[in-house]
């Protein structure tokens, strides 16, 4: 039986003859009022005496041609698209790609400030220094379908902007990696038509807020610096190339790649013109670069992978300084010789910076901190314990979940957040399966377990996504995506911070053994320290077929630098003896993922 | 056949075109605004729907042939603003169709497959009275106004994904008191 067959029985049509007439007669001396108003210049109303005046809901109605219509991908005889090269690209599905390109900067001259000068010490509080880096990168693909494999011949041209945004003090960093969604800007060669269909290419905004100096969680750390970083740099080129390499989490040695490093790094920006003089100085004795002055710049040239040594990863790469404080204010880097794409030869990346000072920084999700899980700061539950879940540093609380509103539950506000931000073909496709996170008239963060991206490289070696979670951001009028983002979804452990969590392979479990060694490593900033005797074991279990733990970290709640820390050991102890062939796995996971033996 | 298009687009320059319009789809608009919220203001609300439509006829999706969707739309909207109405007639409705017909059990009784309307709502009407608006509302479109999800997402403003769930929805909830409407299967000319 049918939805229709029952309710046919439900009320009376009772809509007869005379109604009709009765309601034809009032349209038509209506329509008459309408044009009479209408001649005479008024508004129409076009409501007969004695009636309710509908014009007010006249205002509000939206004609058929104002409903989008989802796009269709034609696939063709490609069944998929492998990631590309370079950065982890996404597949945004059918998102409006013009809406936040229009507002990509151009850049121009700097203003608001002294080159000549060292640029941190000209922000006054509250002000923050724009370092935007606009490349224009080549991209190019491979596409894969059942039986066959192809890398596309042909390259595109794309322009993304990275900025940081340094603040005058040590607070917040606001990064946007890129600020703003890619933009073509060209394509060539003979599959360059499918390989900008496919999208590989799109990079949506990803704005993120680190703390320079203090706690904080995920893998921007290696990006910011804080003032006392910078104070303590030493003036030598060696001792600054190994603080960098600590920065970059890398071991001593590798000096030429951490200067291959250290050449595309805003943070070369806010060091001393002496420094930034007597790096280059130290370059000019290094065989693997090439150092250029002419006409007031100085031009660092790293050699190509030939030179640098056989199977290092190195690129040909050329920085220009600039100006009487050597500023790197543009460069190239070309990966043609690993970018095969047939017959277009692929031309090198290019990039310049805007530099600039400014009052405000672009929205971001708030940096989440161990003293704020995410709730409500009048929630009657904050601080209980656990109460939600963590996508890529989002907070979902479990109130969320509790009362759940869908997508498609959004008022007309909302589903205009989601037009103007161009993902609603995204969620028109399954808006019941989007649930709300939070709606202001800021922000508007949804989350799923519909995955419509596709994991990049570096995602793939760690635990696999299973949701996905984008944020709007109304700046100004306009509303733009401002996060997309995969994640394994986790617990929220409370008090407790997450952390990696790894079988020792020192002590790889024996059968009969009574303890089992982790390694357990922490992920908040805690100046490259272990985390010794503040792991935690929130739960465990084990029946001699799986082991699940679930292990987290108290933060210390000091202020910490972010240099990466070290594994700390922690031991399980079992109720009975190990078994062999036991399943470990880690229970921070919603889907607890098995941890490798050792 | 003249079609609504083309009767709306001659209205621009001939107002009194605009009659026709109303004559093809006064009646089942009126209909259906009757058993939505009675026939006593049913003529009120069909006249201002009808009068919007026209000052708003510029505005009409001319590569659309039909103005079902759009006039129904419309008049959901002018709705809205008697929901009190609304809800007090649907609540005469539901006590009309009196308590549910069930065993001591909660399960509906034997006859299931021999259900005629009538009973399926006095079995329903608790459940029916419970369903949020919106759902509520999607259900009386697709039950009472013969269109598709497709033409309903157009009078409702929402993806026909979210036709399609909330209709699914409605099934579940009323499913659970009546097995027969849980899957959409045997849905006719529903998602067409």
């Amino acid at each position: 039986m049918d939805l229709r067959d029952v309710m046919a029985g439900v009320g009376s049509a009772d809509f007869g003859d005379e109604a009709v007439a009765r309601s034809r007669a009032r349209v038509l001396a209506g329509i008459g009022g309408a044009l009479e108003s209408a001649a005479s210049g008024s508004v129409a109303s076009g409501v007969v005496a004695s009636r309710p005046a509908a014009a007010g809901v006249a205002g509000t109605i939206r004609g058929p041609g104002d409903v989008r219509r989802r796009r269709r991908w034609s696939g063709g005889a490609l069944a998929a698209v492998a990631a590309v090269i370079v950065v982890s690209f996404v597949a945004v599905g059918a998102m409006v790609t013009a809406q936040w390109l229009a507002k990509a900067p151009t850049a121009g001259e700097p203003t608001g400030l002294d080159l000549s000068a060292p640029l941190l010490a000209q922000l006054e509080p509250g002000e923050y220094l724009r370092i935007a880096t606009d490349w224009e990168r080549s991209r190019t693909g491979t596409f894969i379908g059942e039986d066959e494999y192809a890398v596309a011949d042909a390259y595109l041209r794309v322009r993304e902007v990275e900025s940081w945004y340094v603040p005058a003090d040590d607070g917040e960093w606001t990064l946007g990696l890129p600020e703003y969604r890619s933009e073509l800007v060209s394509a060539h060669g003979p599959d360059a038509d499918a390989l900008v269909e496919l999208q590989g290419w799109l990079q949506p905004p990803d704005i993120r807020r680190v703390a320079a100096a203090g706690i904080t969680r995920g893998g921007d750390a290696g990006l910011v610096v804080s003032r006392a970083w910078l104070d303590a740099l030493p003036d030598d080129a060696h001792g600054m190339i190994r603080a960098f390499a600590d920065r970059y989490d890398m071991a001593a040695g590798a000096d030429e790649t951490v200067v291959r490093l250290m050449l595309v790094d805003p943070t070369l920006l806010l060091l001393d013109r002496a420094q930034r003089a007597t790096l280059l100085g130290a370059l000019s004795d290094m065989p693997a670069f090439e150092v250029v002055g002419a006409d007031g710049t100085v031009t660092v040239t790293a050699g190509d992978p030939g030179a640098a040594g056989d199977g290092d990863p190195a690129v040909p790469t050329t920085v220009v300084f600039r100006g009487p404080a050597l500023l790197p204010l543009s460069g190239e880097v070309d990966r043609s010789w690993y970018q095969d794409t047939g017959s277009p030869p692929v031309p090198a990346d290019t990039w310049t910076v805007d530099l600039s000072i400014v009052s405000s920084v672009p929205g971001a999700p708030p940096a989440p901190q161990p003293a704020d899980p995410g709730v409500e700061p009048d929630d009657p539950e904050a601080g209980i314990g656990p109460d939600g879940y963590w996508c890529s540093h989002r907070h979902i609380p479990l109130r969320v979940l509790d009362d759940v509103q869908y997508a498609e539950d959004l008022d007309a506000a909302g589903n205009a957040a989601l037009r103007e931000a161009g993902v609603w073909p995204t969620i028109e496709a399954m808006p019941e399966a989007w649930i709300v996170v939070s709606f202001t008239d800021r922000e508007l963060v949804l989350f799923t377990d519909r995955l419509t991206m596709q994991p990049g490289g570096w995602l793939l070696e760690g635990a696999p996504p299973d949701h996905q979670v984008t944020q709007l951001y109304r700046e100004g009028a306009a509303w733009a995506v401002m996060q997309e983002s995969l994640c394994a979804l986790q617990h929220d452990l409370g008090e407790l911070d997450l952390a990696d969590v790894e079988l020792d392979p020192a002590h790889p479990p024996r059968a009969g053994d009574e303890e089992i060694h982790f390694l357990v490593t922490e992920r908040a900033c805690n100046s490259g320290q272990p985390a010794t005797g503040r792991v935690e074991l929130e739960s465990g279990f084990y029946d001699g077929v799986v082991l699940e733990v679930t292990i987290g970290v108290r933060p210390t709640g000091e202020p910490a630098d972010c240099p990466g820390n070290p594994p700390t050991p922690f031991v399980f102890e079992l109720k009975s003896p190990w078994v062999e062939g036991t399943v470990v796995r880690d229970a921070t996971y919603v889907d607890p993922r098995e941890l490798p033996m050792p | 056949m003249t079609t609504d298009s083309e009767i709306i687009q001659r209205s621009l320059e001939v107002p009194a075109a605009f009659a026709e319009l109303f004559d093809r789809h006064a009646r089942v608009v009126g209909a259906f605004v009757s058993r939505r919220v009675g026939a006593d203001v049913a003529e009120d609300i069909v006249s201002e729907t009808f009068l919007a439509a026209f000052r708003r006829r510029g505005d009409f999706e001319f590569a659309r042939e039909s103005a079902k969707p759009w006039l129904f739309g419309i008049a959901v909207r002018l709705m809205r603003n008697h929901r009190a109405r609304e809800a007090a007639h649907w609540r005469s409705l539901v006590s009309a169709t009196g308590a549910a017909d069930v065993d001591h059990d909660g399960e509906i009784g034997a006859a299931g497959e021999r259900m005629d309307a009538a009973a399926a709502l006095r079995r329903l009407g608790p459940a029916l009275a419970a369903l949020p608006a919106r759902d509520r509302e999607t259900l009386q479109l697709y039950a009472w106004s013969g269109m598709t999800y497709e033409e309903l997402a157009v009078v409702l403003d929402v993806p026909v994904g979210t036709v399609r769930s909330r209709l699914n929805r409605v099934r579940r909830k009323l499913g659970e008191a009546m097995p027969v409407l849980e899957s959409e299967e045997g849905v006719r000319g529903g998602s067409a």
